[in-house]
């Protein structure tokens, strides 16, 4: 009975309701901001203009009094309505710290005030007329869920070769996204970009979690833990500017991966982490196998034939489904240009991009061991510590690091 | 004959290699192909100076994937059936100019 509802669960998803369709919900967005720019600035406005009913707040994360007296992004932005507030951390603490500043103070308000639905986002997306809109009407289609993300799109997709194979990357995010919707509670992550939580939800796991490398991950399987389910929303699109710089993909994918390998080993609850636990069980397989056959050695002529023909058929047909699929789901790509066309269909840049980020895996793996072994070692000795602070420095330099999270 | 033989299993090892730097990212178009590929180049070139052990666990693994990766195109088929074609098709682009 268990082997089969888990084969189902991985064939059949969950089916949801869809109850009327409407938008009376009262909605509070969050806007953590450091430093706001131009975008920041045109992103509450344009929440204001076309999402009559949302109360917004924004929150400055202590940025530097020069920085606003220079820019006045914030006295511009509190001028804007009397639907928005601007909440001022006392500290610089970061984007989920910034959020639970706001969150505090929605959650804190009377009973009759509060939001039925509460938006986070980052300070530089972008949205379309009915994002928010498509947001919250998903989220209220189904009693069950308790937070849907936003698409998203890459904004820079055309500034270089790096930003073309995010754009391509992103575009494969929203498909799995909805391959996983009713797939053990949801896709793996409702991103920080845009992400919209049924108040409810957050009231019953409490606040994000600061200085956690990858506090939307964290949120999420919490919010799966306590048995909602979460999803993509169709319609719901943003877009985001992603790195243009090598150095700075690194940094994004290590604290990505680093974070991701401790919300799997801190979670409770292993369907809020499937996606995640059957790509490592699959690293670790392949990872004994080669091992295994370092030491272990066949004489010729011992193998039945059947076997390698069946692994040949078995895997030129995951090969022609996943490479066919991948050539047909292109045209789900609007921003598309010849120049995607070509590097999808070559493969070869996406194979070569693909090596670099597991080489940003295999030393996330690394590093988290690293960190699992000195935290069970303690602080022995003098000796153990400065070689623990040596070993870190060394981490740091090349993009490893505990010590920070989303700005 | 030995020589040959090692020659033979270091190369499986380093395709073996290669194929477990790429296996594991689900995201991309690359890492479902490449393990496919990588366990034909295998099978193709040095299934029979493998053990029998190291070829069943290929098998298993080519298995695997399989199964999953057909089970993720029928869940994404089920949930586009509920979306529409419409689905991936977004207003357009905002200039940001």
């Amino acid at each position: 009975m268990f082997i089969k509802s888990i084969f189902g669960s991985f064939f059949a998803p969950h089916k949801f309701q869809v109850k009327r369709k409407t938008t009376k919900h009262r909605v509070a967005v969050i806007v953590p901001s450091f430093q706001p720019g131009k975008l920041t600035f045109s992103l509450v406005q344009k929440l204001l203009v076309w999402n009559k009913n949302v109360t917004l707040y924004v929150v400055d994360d202590s940025t530097p009094h020069e920085y606003e007296v220079k820019h006045r992004v914030f006295a511009r932005i509190r001028a804007l309505s009397s639907r928005v507030t601007v909440l001022r951390t006392p500290e610089n603490k970061m984007k989920a710290g910034a959020i639970n500043h706001a969150l505090f103070y929605i959650l804190n308000q009377k009973k009759s005030l509060l939001p039925d639905a509460v938006i986070t986002l980052d300070d530089d997306v972008i949205i379309s007329k009915n994002t928010i809109k498509n947001l919250v009407i998903n989220l209220f289609e189904d009693d069950s869920l308790g937070a849907v993300c936003s698409q998203c799109r890459v904004i820079n997709k055309n500034k270089n070769f790096l930003t073309r194979l995010q754009g391509l990357e992103y575009l494969g995010f929203n498909g799995a996204r909805l391959a996983d919707e009713g797939f053990f509670r949801g896709p793996l992550v409702m991103h920080g970009m845009l992400t919209a939580f049924r108040t409810k939800a957050l009231q019953e796991v409490g606040l994000f979690t600061e200085h956690h490398l990858i506090e939307d991950y964290e949120i999420t399987a919490r919010i799966k833990n306590k048995g909602w389910h979460v999803r993509l929303a169709p319609n719901a699109y943003a877009w985001t500017e992603v790195p243009e710089k090598f150095s700075n993909l690194w940094r994004q994918r290590t604290r990505w991966m680093v974070g991701g390998l401790f919300v799997v080993t801190d979670i409770h609850y292993w369907h809020a982490a499937i996606q995640d636990i059957v790509g490592h069980v699959f690293f670790i397989s392949t990872f004994l196998f080669v091992i295994a056959s370092f030491i272990l050695r066949g004489s010729p002529g011992s193998i039945p034939r059947a076997i390698p023909i069946v692994i040949i058929v078995l895997s030129l047909t995951q090969a022609l489904l996943w490479y066919l699929f991948q050539i047909w789901f292109m045209r789900f790509y609007r921003e598309k240009d010849w120049k995607d066309w070509l590097i999808r269909l070559v493969l070869i840049p996406e194979f070569i991009y693909a090596n670099v980020l597991a080489i940003v895996l295999l030393g996330s793996y690394v590093f988290f061991i690293f960190q699992a072994v000195f935290s069970w070692i303690g602080k022995k000795s003098k000796a153990v510590t400065r070689i623990k602070v040596l070993i870190e420095k060394i981490f740091s330099w090349i993009g490893y690091t505990k010590g920070w999270g989303t700005r | 004959m030995e020589a040959a033989y090692y020659t033979k299993i270091s190369k499986l090892k380093l395709i073996k290699l290669f194929n477990l730097m790429f296996n594991f990212h689900g995201g991309t178009v690359i890492s479902t192909l490449t393990l496919a590929l990588g366990n034909i180049l295998a099978v193709f070139l040095f299934y029979e100076v493998s053990h029998i052990a190291v070829v069943l666990s290929l098998l298993f693994l080519s298995f695997a994937a399989l199964f999953i990766l057909t089970a993720t195109l029928v869940r994404f088929f089920t949930n586009l059936k509920r979306c529409g074609l419409s689905f991936f098709e977004p207003e357009q682009m905002p200039d940001t100019k």
